[in-house]
C-alpha cells in the first residue's frame, strides 16, 4: 500500500511513520470531519498538503481559503450546519482569525470545531515567537496540546468529541517540533462522515448583539467550569516514580525531559498535561500534596507556571516550584535535550559531569537564497536597477511576507520594512503627501488577497506615494506551493474561479496597472521606470511562475536544459554573481561558472543586463 | 550496534537531505527498531543550509543534542563543517565531496576552499569517509538518487542495526516505482563504496 493509501485506509491498526502534521491529517480523517479549511503557513502546512490530496477520496470538504480568519468562518459555517469541522493555521495566522474566534467562543458551535495553531519557538520561519496557549485564555476555550505524532493524532479525535460535548470551539496547539517530528504512530478506524445537513438552530444561538453576548458569557464561563471537573476527559497522565520531586510539563518538553530522567535515572515524577486549559486543577492539586518540589518544563511564556504558583497560593499548598519565573529555564527560543537538562539540574542541585560539546567552527554562512529561475530575483534585480536609473534614493522598501521576504538580503537589499502579512501595502498607504515621503511595495499574489487589499483601497483613498510590484508566481510558494485565488487550482480547477489581479487593482482605482514578464529584463524595466514616474498608487504585475513549478512541469516531460559560462568570453568582471547572485554560479579562479546540476535553464542571466559581454549561452550539449 | 544512535543529516536544501531522513527511518521501523526524526521545513526550499536529526533507539525526544550526533551525513562538506559542533571525538563523518557555493561568497568575490582542505581540516578532528556521491548517482541514470548512495554508504560505515531487507523495504515504500529500479541500484552503489574505503 502506498503513504497515501494508508492515509486514508478506513481499518487503520496500522503503525505508520508519520510527521507530526500527517498524524493530524490522519486524526481529522479518523474523527469523520466533514470540512476543513486552512490557509498554509509553516509549521502547519503539511496537514493541508495530505487533505488537498485525499480530501475527495474520503468524501470531505478541503478549501484554501483567502485568509485565515475566512477559513476560520468557513469552518464555523459548516459547524453550524451541524457537520464536524477543522481549521488551522500557524501561530500568527490566529491573530488573523481571532476577530472571529473571540465571538465564535461566545456564540459556541453545533458540529465539533477544532482550530490548530502551529507554534514556532526560534521562530524557524516565523516574524515572532507568540505563545498561544494565550488565546485560549484570552477566548474562554479549551487547549489541548500533544507530545508526539500519536497524541497529535490520537487527541484530534478527543478534541472532536469535547467540543461537541459542550459545543464550544477548541484550540489545538502545537509547536514546530511536534507538527515536524516524525515517528511511529498506530492508526485507529475511521468514523463516518455525518452528511445530515441542517440550520435548525434558534435563530439567535450564533448572535452576538450585546444583549445575547452577555448571556453567552455565563455560559462559556459555566462551560469551561465544567470543562475542569470532567473527568471523562482523559488527556492528562501521571507517571509515578520514587521520590519527593514532580515535574508537571506539556508539548514536545515532555519528550526531553522523560529522556533526561530515564538516561540519569531521576527521582522525578511526571505529571504531564495534554489538557492545558482549563488546567483540571484537582489532579494538579493532589500532585502538588505528593510532591514538595515540583519543576515546570515548558517551551516559551510562563503559561502554566503562572497558572499553577496561583493554584498553590488559593489553596495555601507549601510546596517550592522552580520554573521560568525564577530563572531555572528560558522563555525564548525552543528547547532541546541540553536546555531542559540545565534546568533540571539547577533545580535539583545536580552535579552532571556533561562534557560541553565543541563551540561551532566559523563557516560561510549560507542563508536561503531564491531558487535558480526564480522570477523574483529578475523582479528585484530589475526594481533596483530602475532606481538607481531614476536617481531615486530616498524610497522606503516596503516588502511582506513570503519567498520574496530574501529579497532583504544581499544582495538586493530590498526589504526596509517586512512585519506582517499584508503590512506591505498598509505601510505604504502611510506613504500620504503631507509627509513628502515615497515607497516600493513588493506583495506577492497570494499575500496580496490575504491581507493587502484593505492596504491598497487605503493608499489609492489617501493618495499615498508607492509604486506596488505584485510578484505573482501564481502560487504560495513558501508554503509549498499552494494554490492562489489568482489562478486555477490545479486540483479542483472544474469548481473555482480565477479572480483577476489586474481587474482588482483596476476596481480600487490604482492609476496605472501594468503586467510584466520578469523574464524579460528589458520589457520590466521599462514598465517599473514608467510607474515609478507616475505619481500616486502605480502597480506592476510580475507575473512569471514560481521556478519550483515550473522545473516539475518540464521534468515531468523532458529534462532542464542548463546554460554555461564560456571561458574565452568572460571577462571576469563578476557583475553576475555580485549582482544577479543566482546559486547556480560560482567563481571560479578568474571566471564565473555555472553548475549545470543546479542551473534551471531559465535563461534570464544570459541578457545583456546581467551579462553585457554575453558570455552565457545555453549549453546544448550538457549531458 | 549501540542501544542508541544519533544521526544528523545535513546538506542543502534540494540535495535531498528530508529523503535521506525519511529512508534512514523507515527502513529502522522495517526493522522494528524505535526511531524518532526531526525536520524543517519552510523558508528554506532550496538552497539554504538543511539539517534533519534521526535518533534510533529508545529516546523521545526529536532533537540530537549539541556534542551528541554519533554519526553525520553530510550531502555538502562546508555543511559538514557547520555541523561540526553535533558531533563528539568519536563520530563517524560519511561526506558527499559534491561542492556548492554558497551565494554569499561570489557577492564577496571569493571562491569555494578546496574540497582537499576541507576535508583534510575535518580529519584532523573526526574519522572520516568521503565519497563523490553525485558522480555514481550517475550510473543510475537519476542524480537524484546520491541521498541513497549516501544513507547506504553512512550505514555500512556506522552499524545502526538496520538489515538491507528493511533499507530496501524502506525504498520501495518511499519511491514511486519508477525511481526504485534507479534507488536500488544506489543504495547497492553506496554498500560497494562502503566496502571500497574501508580496505
Amino acid at each position: 500500500m502506498s503513504e497515501i493509501d494508508d492515509m486514508i485506509d478506513p481499518k487503520g491498526n496500522k503503525i505508520l511513520l508519520l510527521l507530526g502534521n500527517e498524524a493530524i491529517a490522519r486524526g481529522v480523517i479518523e474523527a469523520g470531519v466533514a470540512s476543513a479549511s486552512t490557509y498554509p503557513g509553516t509549521p502547519s502546512s503539511e496537514v493541508g498538503d495530505v487533505l488537498y490530496r485525499v480530501a475527495r477520496k474520503v468524501g470531505m470538504r478541503f478549501e484554501y481559503s483567502v485568509n485565515e480568519k475566512v477559513a476560520l468562518e468557513v469552518s464555523f459555517a459548516a459547524s453550524t450546519l451541524g457537520l464536524r469541522s477543522f481549521v488551522f493555521m500557524k501561530h500568527v495566522g490566529l491573530n488573523v482569525a481571532a476577530d472571529a474566534l473571540m465571538s465564535i467562543s461566545y456564540s459556541g458551535v453545533k458540529g465539533g470545531l477544532v482550530i490548530m495553531s502551529a507554534d514556532d519557538p526560534s521562530m524557524h520561519s516565523s516574524q515572532n515567537e507568540q505563545d498561544n496557549r494565550l488565546y485560549g485564555q484570552l477566548a474562554h476555550i479549551p487547549v489541548i496540546e500533544p507530545s508526539t505524532p500519536q497524541e497529535a493524532k490520537d487527541f484530534i479525535i478527543s478534541a472532536f468529541e469535547l467540543s461537541e460535548r459542550y459545543h464550544i470551539p477548541v484550540l489545538f496547539r502545537t509547536t514546530t517540533r511536534v507538527s515536524h517530528e516524525r515517528s511511529a504512530v498506530k492508526t485507529g478506524p475511521v468514523a463516518g462522515i455525518r452528511k445530515s445537513i441542517s440550520f435548525d438552530y434558534g435563530k439567535m444561538d450564533f448572535n452576538s448583539l450585546p444583549s445575547l453576548a452577555r448571556q453567552h458569557k455565563l455560559n462559556l464561563e459555566r462551560k469551561m467550569r465544567e470543562i475542569a471537573h470532567d473527568e471523562r476527559i482523559s488527556l492528562n497522565r501521571m507517571i509515578e516514580r520514587e521520590g519527593s520531586w514532580g515535574a508537571i510539563t506539556s508539548g514536545v518538553g515532555y519528550s526531553y525531559l522523560t529522556d533526561i530522567i530515564e538516561e540519569y535515572d531521576l527521582p522525578v515524577s511526571v505529571l504531564k498535561l495534554g489538557l492545558t486549559n482549563p488546567l483540571q486543577d484537582n489532579i494538579i492539586l493532589d500532585f502538588m500534596r505528593k510532591y514538595n518540589n515540583i519543576i515546570i518544563v515548558e517551551e516559551l511564556d510562563p503559561y502554566l507556571e503562572t497558572k499553577i504558583r496561583a493554584l498553590a497560593q488559593l489553596n495555601s499548598i507549601s510546596v517550592k516550584i522552580y520554573g521560568k519565573m525564577d530563572g531555572y529555564f528560558p522563555t525564548d527560543y525552543e528547547y532541546d535535550g541540553n536546555v531542559v537538562l540545565r534546568g533540571v539540574a539547577r533545580a535539583m542541585g545536580l552535579k552532571i559531569d556533561e562534557k560541553a560539546p565543541e563551540p561551532a567552527v566559523k563557516v560561510t554562512p549560507r542563508p536561503p537564497v531564491l531558487c535558480p529561475g526564480c522570477p523574483h530575483r529578475a523582479s528585484f534585480f530589475i526594481v533596483k536597477r530602475a532606481l538607481r536609473m531614476l536617481k531615486i534614493d530616498d524610497a522606503i522598501i516596503s516588502s511582506d511576507i513570503g519567498c520574496y521576504s530574501l529579497g532583504a538580503l544581499d544582495p538586493f537589499d530590498m526589504g526596509d520594512i517586512i512585519i506582517s502579512m499584508g503590512t506591505s501595502v498598509g505601510y505604504s498607504s502611510g506613504m500620504v503627501p503631507e509627509f513628502g515621503k515615497r515607497s516600493v511595495t513588493f506583495i506577492g499574489d497570494s499575500t496580496l488577497f490575504h491581507g493587502g487589499l484593505p492596504g491598497i483601497v487605503n493608499a489609492v483613498k489617501n493618495n499615498a506615494q508607492t509604486t506596488i510590484i505584485v510578484l505573482d508566481n501564481r502560487t504560495t510558494a513558501m508554503t509549498g506551493q499552494q494554490p492562489t485565488p489568482s489562478a486555477l487550482d490545479p486540483t479542483y480547477e472544474d469548481d473555482m474561479k480565477e479572480i483577476s489581479i489586474e481587474s482588482t487593482l483596476k476596481g480600487i482605482g490604482v492609476s496605472k496597472v501594468v503586467e510584466a514578464d520578469p523574464y524579460d529584463l528589458k520589457d520590466m524595466l521599462h514598465k517599473v521606470t514608467d510607474c515609478l514616474k507616475t505619481p500616486g498608487v502605480t502597480a506592476i504585475i510580475a507575473k512569471r511562475e514560481c521556478a519550483i513549478l515550473r522545473d516539475r512541469k518540464i521534468r515531468r516531460v523532458s529534462k532542464i536544459v542548463p546554460y554555461h559560462v564560456i571561458p574565452d568570453k568572460c571577462t571576469g568582471c563578476f557583475r553576475c554573481v555580485t549582482d544577479f547572485s543566482c546559486p547556480a554560479m560560482s567563481i571560479k579562479g578568474n571566471k564565473v561558472v555555472i553548475d549545470a546540476a543546479l542551473c534551471d535553464g531559465c535563461g534570464v542571466c544570459a541578457e545583456r543586463f546581467v551579462c553585457p559581454y554575453g558570455a552565457i549561452e545555453v549549453d546544448e550539449n550538457a549531458e | 550496534m549501540k542501544m542508541q544512535s544519533n544521526v544528523v543529516i545535513c546538506g542543502v536544501g534540494g540535495q535531498g537531505v528530508l529523503t535521506a531522513g525519511k529512508l534512514l527511518s523507515t527502513a529502522a521501523l522495517s526493522e522494528g527498531i524505535q526511531v524518532v526524526m526531526s525536520e524543517i521545513h519552510g523558508l528554506a526550499q532550496r538552497g539554504g543550509a538543511v539539517s534533519v536529526d534521526v535518533r534510533i533507539g529508545n529516546v523521545l525526544g526529536p532533537i540530537v543534542p549539541d556534542g551528541k550526533g554519533d554519526l553525520i551525513i553530510a550531502m555538502e562538506p562546508l555543511e559538514a563543517l557547520r555541523v561540526l559542533h553535533r558531533s563528539s571525538r568519536e563520530s563517524v563523518f560519511v561526506v558527499n565531496t559534491q561542492k556548492i557555493p554558497p551565494v554569499s561568497l561570489g557577492i564577496a568575490h571569493r571562491e569555494y576552499p578546496s574540497i582537499e582542505s576541507l576535508v583534510s581540516d575535518l580529519k584532523r578532528r573526526r574519522t572520516v569517509f568521503t565519497v563523490n556521491a553525485l558522480e555514481l548517482a550517475r550510473k543510475t541514470g537519476e542524480l537524484r538518487t546520491a541521498s541513497t548512495i549516501m544513507v547506504s554508504m553512512a550505514s555500512a560505515l556506522y552499524d545502526t542495526g538496520i538489515t538491507d531487507e528493511s533499507f530496501l523495504n524502506a525504498i520501495k515504500r518511499l519511491f514511486p516505482l519508477r525511481y526504485q529500479k534507479a534507488n536500488i541500484e544506489a543504495f547497492d552503489l553506496g554498500r560497494k563504496e562502503a566496502a571500497a574505503v574501508v580496505k
